[in-house]
């Protein structure tokens, strides 16, 4: 029985590629649905088919803030319609990056189909990024109260990116899911431009003498050590997130289980 | 093959031991590029640091801050005249203004007694004499006045013996109510005896 992480803010800017990107780093052969308005996980390869490993498959989200609202959402329900499709297509442990504005609806769409998908043998689960500002974190407890009843577990990664997070409020908002915290991290404009270039994928392949050459010999240690602490610190945020996604799941019988303790049990 | 738990596992793992070692590397040159600055002079490390020594760790940039401040500690106290004790003079000169009157006195009292000492070792006989032989010998005596006070030298008569040179003997008798008068010799004329009378 596959499962589908969904990577989930309506709020922008908070590290949500870096978080799908820390669990394509920890299962690396997980295909890669991205929705979003703009194509941003370049560095993976494109798949040229459902549930190739370590492939990304782009969905590109056409509607703006205001046809979704005024449409009452039905603007990018007709766009995930492909995304739907391609999550019944679902073969081996998958991730999903919902990008900002189209997180709350997709999930609304993924509440009726939920059930639907279970019964095909897929599981859904939710990694929500939150960081200091109060819009993400009041939009986190939206949508994980939104998938409570159809998600089969539910993660935060408060990504101290925005600054140091009200833990009251956080333990607020999380409700019963699994929480990690991703520390903020200073990096310099060198540094930066080396991350852009490869993304978490490509710190994996950095090796000291070629950024000699790109750079310095002085700077190459330290590029090396900032980033390597950094693919590490996000892995790290996201390992349960990973690990729920590789594990066994569970036989359809128990799947169907009303929400509460083996939830709660996953999520500890 | 799906990936397992194990998978995730070791692929963390493996993240770790990238970023200890790239840590590791990182501090060697680090630790490489300190030792090379530390010997460099003051003002090429103090640039480095001016720069921001960003091929250094935080400690290794304080390392390198303090051993530059520790120089210029060493330089400076050998450079600047350390506190010392006024000598004996200078506290002396110093306190002179204060006791010029003191000094004034005690130098006029020492010169008034150095005085008076030449002046009695000037007028202290050497030796009482008298006239060699049995018969008065001629000797003008004068007064300190320039007065004549007398033609001879008794025999067998003491005369005090003031200064005996070149042959000269310079002699001194007192005459009573007047002063010494004083006259000059041959000195062999003369012989010692042992005091003013015998």
């Amino acid at each position: 029985m596959p499962r589908v992480l969904l990577v989930a803010q309506e709020t922008g800017g908070v590290g949500k590629s870096t978080v799908t990107r820390g669990l394509a780093e920890a299962v690396p052969d997980a295909p890669v649905l991205e929705i979003e308005s703009v194509h941003r996980l370049t560095e993976f390869k494109a798949a040229t088919a459902a549930n190739e490993p370590g492939s990304v498959r782009y969905f590109e989200m056409r509607a703006t803030r205001e046809a979704i609202e005024s449409s009452g959402g039905k603007a990018a329900r007709s766009e995930l319609d492909d995304v739907i499709n391609a999550l019944y297509e679902v073969a081996a442990p998958t991730l999903v990056d919902i990008g900002a504005n189209t997180s709350a609806s997709l999930l609304g769409v993924l509440k009726d189909e939920a059930p639907e998908l279970r019964k095909a043998g897929i599981e859904l689960g939710l990694v929500v990024v939150v960081a200091a500002e109060a819009g993400s974190l009041a939009d986190a407890g939206k949508l994980l109260q939104a998938a409570r009843d159809w998600t089969g577990a539910r993660f935060v990664v408060a990504n101290g990116v925005r600054g140091a997070i009200d833990l009251t409020i956080l333990e607020r908002v999380v409700g019963d899911a699994a929480v990690t915290h991703l520390r903020a991290f200073e990096l310099e404009d060198e540094t930066r431009g080396v991350l852009a270039a490869g993304q978490l994928r490509g710190i994996g392949r950095l090796d000291r003498a070629s950024l000699v050459k790109q750079t310095s010999p002085a700077q190459a240690g330290r590029i090396l050590r900032d980033l390597t602490a950094f693919r590490l610190a996000v892995m790290e945020a996201v390992k349960p997130a990973a690990l729920w996604l590789v594990e066994e799941a569970p036989i359809p019988a128990r799947a169907s289980t009303p929400a509460g303790g083996s939830k709660r049990a996953r999520n500890t | 093959m799906p990936a397992t738990p194990e998978d995730v596992h070791a692929r963390l793992a493996r993240a770790g031991r990238d970023a200890r070692e790239a840590a590791a590397g990182f501090e060697r040159d680090s630790r490489a590029a300190l030792t090379r600055l530390k010997t460099r002079p003051i003002h090429e490390r103090f640039a480095a640091l001016e720069r921001g020594a960003a091929q250094l760790l935080p400690e290794h940039r304080r390392e390198l801050l303090l051993s530059i401040r520790n120089q210029s500690d060493e330089a400076g106290t050998d450079a600047r005249t350390g506190p010392r004790h006024a000598s004996r003079i200078a506290v002396w000169r110093g306190r002179l203004p204060y006791h010029v009157r003191r000094l004034t006195r005690d130098a006029l009292l020492a010169l008034c007694l150095m005085s008076a000492l030449v002046l009695a070792y000037r007028r202290t006989p050497i030796s009482w004499v008298e006239v060699r032989g049995d018969r008065d010998v001629t000797a003008a005596w004068v007064m300190p006045d320039g007065r004549s006070a007398g033609d001879r030298l008794v025999a067998g008569r003491a005369y005090a013996l003031m200064r005996d040179a070149d042959g000269v003997a310079e002699l001194r008798d007192w005459r009573s109510g007047e002063g010494y008068a004083a006259t000059r010799v041959p000195s062999d004329w003369l012989r010692t005896r042992s005091g003013p009378s015998r």
